[in-house]
């Protein structure tokens, strides 16, 4: 269907995604089963995801059965203002909490202080860069390593696997929740903004600091050593 | 090295690929390549990078304002270090978005079509007619 005020060649992806929702809906509310097995197949993976980053594994399970049986009865009331995506996961996020804080594993959604306002975590130790007074003062003691030149096993092996899963886990609540929307789902910055309800600013700090550790569990993982002799461009300069 | 070859090279002064002791030694007898030598370092110290590695998840999101995004541009072509940051960031965040890969419960997808039939038959059974 051709949207004469916002038609996609020039509102884009999003108004295509939007219109094939919208028709996805009307499907799902005439009751077609097709419709419902490609929401699933789209959806049940990163709902079980995200719930899993509030509750344990077998409470994740059944906060999302429930978030299903919420959807279908919800269908009706939705408008299509939010992303489908963005509705269910609130509609997941509203029955995790009534499922009580017992279960949260630490502060849930996104009770945010301000993050800017945390202690500083540097990206990376200050260790690896000059200290102030050295003419390379900042700069690198010695060159992170290239991963391009590690077999590529080391990033796909289920023990990296596990290792970038248990850097996540370990984050703090409010990293976790950004970097899993981000960064393992592939949400937009403006989804996550919207449906945490925290600013660009704050999104972008938090994504910043929970990517970064991620990046030092791989670089412990890919067995990086910090001084790296023949790198050790502190001398060269 | 001659002022030519020393002006191609310059950016990657810095670089493991570098030929810097020869560098080094044509800078020794030119006045004019040490001056640009001291040049592309001052360049280089606009920007430590333990400030570059704070900017870089503004830099992959495409917002950092045009000044700085050149400051950055310009230290990545002047610092390797940095250059390879930048491509470990890449890499982490593909290695997260791996982790989305699609986990297939045919279990849970047959209980889950029986969810929808019973919400459909409800929602029949509730229409008007």
């Amino acid at each position: 269907m051709i949207d004469p005020v916002h038609p996609a060649s020039t509102t884009g992806d999003h108004a295509v995604a939007a219109t094939a929702e919208a028709a996805l809906v009307e499907r799902l509310r005439a009751g077609d089963d097709d419709a419902f097995t490609a929401l699933v197949d789209r959806h049940a993976g990163p709902l079980l995801r995200v719930a899993r980053m509030y509750c344990t594994d077998s409470v994740a399970e059944e906060v999302v059965q429930e978030t299903w049986i919420g959807v279908l009865q919800g269908l009706d009331r939705f408008e299509g203002r939010s992303s489908l995506r963005t509705w269910m996961f609130r509609i997941l996020a509203n029955i995790a909490r009534t499922k009580g804080a017992r279960e949260y594993r630490q502060v849930p959604f996104s009770a945010f202080a301000d993050p800017v306002a945390e202690t500083s975590e540097p990206a990376v130790g200050p260790e690896r860069f000059a200290p102030g007074g050295d003419a390379w003062a900042g700069h690198w003691v010695s060159y992170p390593r290239r991963w391009d030149e590690l077999p590529e096993e080391r990033f796909l092996s289920s023990e990296a696997t596990a290792a970038i899963r248990a850097a996540i886990e370990v984050l703090p609540p409010n990293q976790r929740e950004v970097v899993t929307l981000r960064d393992v789902e592939g949400w937009s910055s403006e989804e996550v903004c919207d449906v945490l309800a925290i600013s660009a600013a704050n999104q972008r700090v938090l994504l910043h600091r929970g990517r970064s550790k991620v990046r030092q569990a791989i670089e412990r993982l890919a067995g990086d050593r910090p001084a790296a002799e023949a790198h050790d461009v502190g001398v060269a300069r | 090295m001659d002022c030519t070859r020393f002006v191609t090279v310059l950016d990657g002064y810095f670089d493991d690929a570098t030929d810097r002791a020869a560098a080094d030694a044509h800078v020794a007898e030119c006045a004019e390549c040490r001056d640009r030598l001291a040049e592309m370092q001052a360049r280089l110290r606009d920007l430590p990078c333990n400030e570059f590695v704070e900017l870089v998840t503004g830099y992959l999101e495409d917002v950092v304002d045009a000044p700085d995004r050149d400051r950055m541009d310009q230290h990545l072509r002047l610092c390797e270090g940095c250059r390879t940051y930048l491509d470990q960031m890449r890499v982490t965040i593909a290695s997260m978005r791996r982790l989305a890969d699609p986990t297939d419960d045919p279990a849970a997808r047959v209980a889950l079509q029986a969810v929808f039939r019973a919400w459909r038959q409800d929602r029949e059974g509730r229409a008007p007619r």
